[in-house]
């Protein structure tokens, strides 16, 4: 095999790694109902692939543990990929089952490991989007307006004070229905706040679209340390955080204040970081780095990603 | 039939602003020894050289040690650097302009990698040569750090780690480059890095790898760990975390048989 395009997967998964991962490689979408017969329909599985979303086990309850052991005496490797937060019960139980264990909140892997996770790793969403030139935009901030009840208090008091800082700097809220990635590409900045998780170990898928879509990026959570997005300036400059994280109102409004009145530096930014997302943070990357989990040792086989 | 050439890059004593002490050389050649030269002799495949770049001031006594070794491992050859011959043109005397893939994996001179290493790198030549790609960065995350001083061995991530490889294409380099052949990038992406970006403050590592993602299309492979970072009196920087906890003593780190013989040197 020499390609990700030759790739056989199943795949129990939300509509956003579904439509990610479909024009890459030959996907099996699994329903509850059904994955006995597609598993025998087709000839050959390179992988499972489960997305660890939080509102799965209300479809797949037992199933899935039969799944897994299907897979297992077939000797098609399981791989589990944790997509939310919090780390549901159901997961836990369940992660010791699979041969690789991945998640995009680096906050889980002890959780992970302690239930017998083998080598639990952190693995970052991507962007399906492609990457957009630079254009004028008419919007200076936005957010895109969920709140979850249910988020941990100290998430939704940091969440409001990064909203009042970006208040003054004409911060859009989307409304229901509005198109998002169609507002990512008017948006100057983008508070990259997940829409479901309130944890500030994960790092959101949101943060990674709205840098192809060309917008600057502020973010409550804490993950960009992690894989170096600063740079240094020359000699006795300051370094740069190309995606900074803030956690309250006076930080929000002295990073919106010099991205927005500094068009220059926020377009070279953003050029900076869209390389960065081309070169590492597709669904190609992750696609080639979840086969080599397998066992597949294949290159991310394009640059750039499938349109968005 | 597709041509591969692997080079593994170890810079031992090529100067950085700093004297080649006779003390700092035997620490040195002690490290290379017991550390990153058992584990290119326990490698898998042999389809590879180990270019060793030593500047041509490095003291006598320690370069007829080192020709020893090369004498006793074909795989490793010795090439000279000087203010004259840069660690590139030395790279490049040995690069073959007519492979169809160069692979250029780094090495530091007091580090270790895992016995399937090198043959898991080349796993990729196939599918680099026929990609898009003019040139890729191969990372494998996953590893270890082993604290020489307190023997405890840590299980360690980096997904920018200082055991990348690069991906070319010398062959179709070779017709249009300007400069001359087809030859590894790694040298001179390192010195315009450490020109053009600052060294981070105290908690970063400041060194150029750590941003190499920033320019390459870059893989990360999760398939094993891969190196082994040991941490030691002379290397500053890799220090390991205060939080992390160590593994049980009994663990030996997967995959790197010299650890084992390490342990029976120990014993005796």
């Amino acid at each position: 095999m020499k390609s990700l395009g030759e790739l056989e997967i199943m795949l129990v998964g939300g509509k956003r790694l579904r439509g990610a991962l479909g024009p890459l490689c030959g996907v099996t979408a699994l329903s509850a109902i059904d994955w006995q017969r597609c598993m025998d329909a087709a000839p050959r599985h390179d992988f499972l692939l489960v997305e660890g979303r939080p509102d799965i086990e209300r479809g797949w309850a037992a199933e899935l543990d039969r799944l897994l052991a299907a897979c297992g005496e077939a000797g098609v490797p399981r791989l589990l990929w944790v997509t939310a937060a919090p780390l549901r019960p159901y997961w836990l139980d369940r992660c010791a089952s699979f041969e690789r264990v991945f998640t995009i909140d680096r906050g889980q892997l002890g959780a992970l490991g302690n239930a017998g996770a083998p080598m639990p790793t952190t693995l970052w969403p991507a962007t399906a989007f492609s990457i957009e030139a630079q254009r004028p935009r008419d919007i200076n901030v936005t957010w895109l307006g969920n709140w979850n009840p249910d988020w941990p208090p100290s998430w939704r008091r940091r969440l409001e004070a990064i909203l009042r800082g970006a208040h003054d700097h004409g911060l859009h809220k989307a409304a229901a229905g509005e198109n998002r990635s169609a507002l990512l590409r008017r948006t100057k900045v983008v508070v990259a706040a997940d829409e479901q998780s309130g944890s500030v170990t994960l790092a959101p898928p949101l943060a990674f679209d709205a840098i192809a879509c060309g917008a600057a990026v502020i973010t409550p959570h804490e993950f960009s340390n992690i894989h170096d997005f600063g740079v240094g300036a020359a000699q006795g400059e300051s370094r740069r955080d190309l995606l900074p994280s803030v956690s309250d109102e006076t930080e929000t409004a002295a990073e919106l204040g010099q991205l927005l009145t500094d068009d220059l530096m926020r377009e070279e930014i953003v050029e900076h970081l869209q390389r960065i997302v081309a070169n590492n943070h597709t669904y190609r990357h992750r696609l080639a780095t979840l086969a080599s989990a397998a066992g597949y040792r294949l290159v991310p086989d394009a640059v750039g990603s499938a349109p968005g | 039939m597709r041509s591969v050439q692997h080079l593994v890059e170890t810079q031992f004593s090529v100067q950085m602003g700093k004297e080649l002490t006779r003390e700092w050389l035997a620490q040195r050649l002690k490290l290379l020894r017991e550390i990153t030269l058992p584990s290119i002799r326990a490698q898998s495949t042999e389809d590879f050289t180990w270019l060793l770049l030593c500047d041509q001031a490095t003291d006598t006594e320690a370069m007829e040690q080192l020709r020893e070794e090369e004498k006793a491992l074909p795989n490793l050859r010795i090439e000279l650097t000087s203010a004259d011959r840069s660690p590139l043109a030395a790279a490049r005397s040995i690069v073959r302009t007519d492979a169809d893939v160069l692979i250029t994996t780094r090495l530091d001179s007091d580090d270790a990698i895992a016995d399937s290493y090198l043959e898991a790198i080349q796993d990729y030549a196939d599918s680099f040569h026929d990609s898009p790609h003019e040139r890729l960065l191969v990372n494998f995350p996953q590893g270890y750090r082993l604290d020489l001083g307190r023997d405890l061995l840590y299980e360690d991530w980096m997904p920018n780690s200082s055991f990348h490889s690069l991906f070319e294409r010398p062959c179709r380099h070779s017709a249009r480059t300007v400069k001359g052949p087809g030859q590894t990038h790694l040298r001179p992406f390192y010195t315009s890095t450490y020109r053009r970006l600052a060294v981070l403050g105290p908690k970063g590592a400041g060194a150029p790898h750590v941003r190499l993602h920033h320019h390459y299309p870059t893989h990360q492979d999760e398939s094993m760990r891969a190196w082994l970072i040991s941490v030691h009196g002379g290397n500053w920087f890799n220090r390991v975390d205060e939080e992390t906890a160590p593994l049980p003593r009994e663990r030996k780190p997967e995959g790197f048989s010299f650890a084992s013989a390490l342990e029976g040197e120990k014993r005796e």
